[in-house]
């Protein structure tokens, strides 16, 4: 079940991936404003996704498939909300 | 579902496929990453970001759904669902960010040639 793909090419995949994850952690650190750091962690999300898949591969099991997918959710709902706050010093609105 | 026997050439063009599309997705990731690092403001590194980790993301995707059907595992949902997901949404907050960071006045590039929001 394994043997589909060889494990080299997954390695790789996997190295290429850390790689993406270092230059998001510097924009992390280093960035200017609020928004750049919430698209960084938003693409950091990302790259943790691809690692997680890249790794299920690895294993042959579809067991980690789920937290890729709470990953994503939970990606999207963090952004919105760092968007709505940089946009109105409030997450739920106020009337008024 | 039963497995899948793939022999000879088979798995081989297989093998060839899913490792070509894990290959463009991990390049996608790494080219938006260093978008993200090396553009000059928030709305271009938003431009490089978005883009290359979507298509990155469902590139990885489709091979996993590849993987998973020819090693007898079955059609796995979540990973389409993971794709549809991604299409939908990365645009959307990459929209959110840059309309709340313009109204948060932060600084376009000085080499920006075009400011629509601001009547330039």
């Amino acid at each position: 079940m394994t043997g589909i793909v060889p494990s080299l090419v997954l390695d790789i995949c996997l190295g290429i991936v850390s790689l993406a994850l270092l230059f998001c952690l510097y924009r992390i650190i280093v960035g200017p404003s609020a928004a750049d750091r919430a698209v960084a962690a938003d693409t950091m999300g990302v790259g943790v996704m691809a690692a997680i898949s890249l790794y299920s591969l690895r294993l042959g099991t579809t067991e980690y498939l789920s937290a890729v997918l709470v990953i994503a959710i939970l990606g999207f709902v963090g952004l919105v909300i760092v968007a709505k706050f940089i946009y109105g010093g409030d997450i739920i609105d106020r009337y008024r | 579902m039963g497995v899948i026997l793939l022999t000879g050439i088979g798995s081989v063009v297989i093998a060839v496929i899913i490792s070509f599309l894990l290959f463009l997705g991990s390049i996608f990731i790494l080219v938006g990453s260093i978008g993200l690092v090396r553009f000059p403001d928030i709305y271009c590194r938003l431009h490089a970001a978005t883009k290359g980790a979507t298509l990155g993301m469902m590139s990885i995707m489709l091979a996993s759904i590849i993987f998973f059907y020819v090693a007898g595992l079955g059609f796995s949902a979540r990973n389409l669902l993971v794709i549809v997901f991604i299409m939908l949404t990365n645009p959307v907050g990459a929209h959110m960010i840059a309309k709340a960071s313009y109204h948060y006045d932060v600084e376009l590039w000085t080499g920006s040639i075009s400011d629509e929001w601001g009547g330039q």
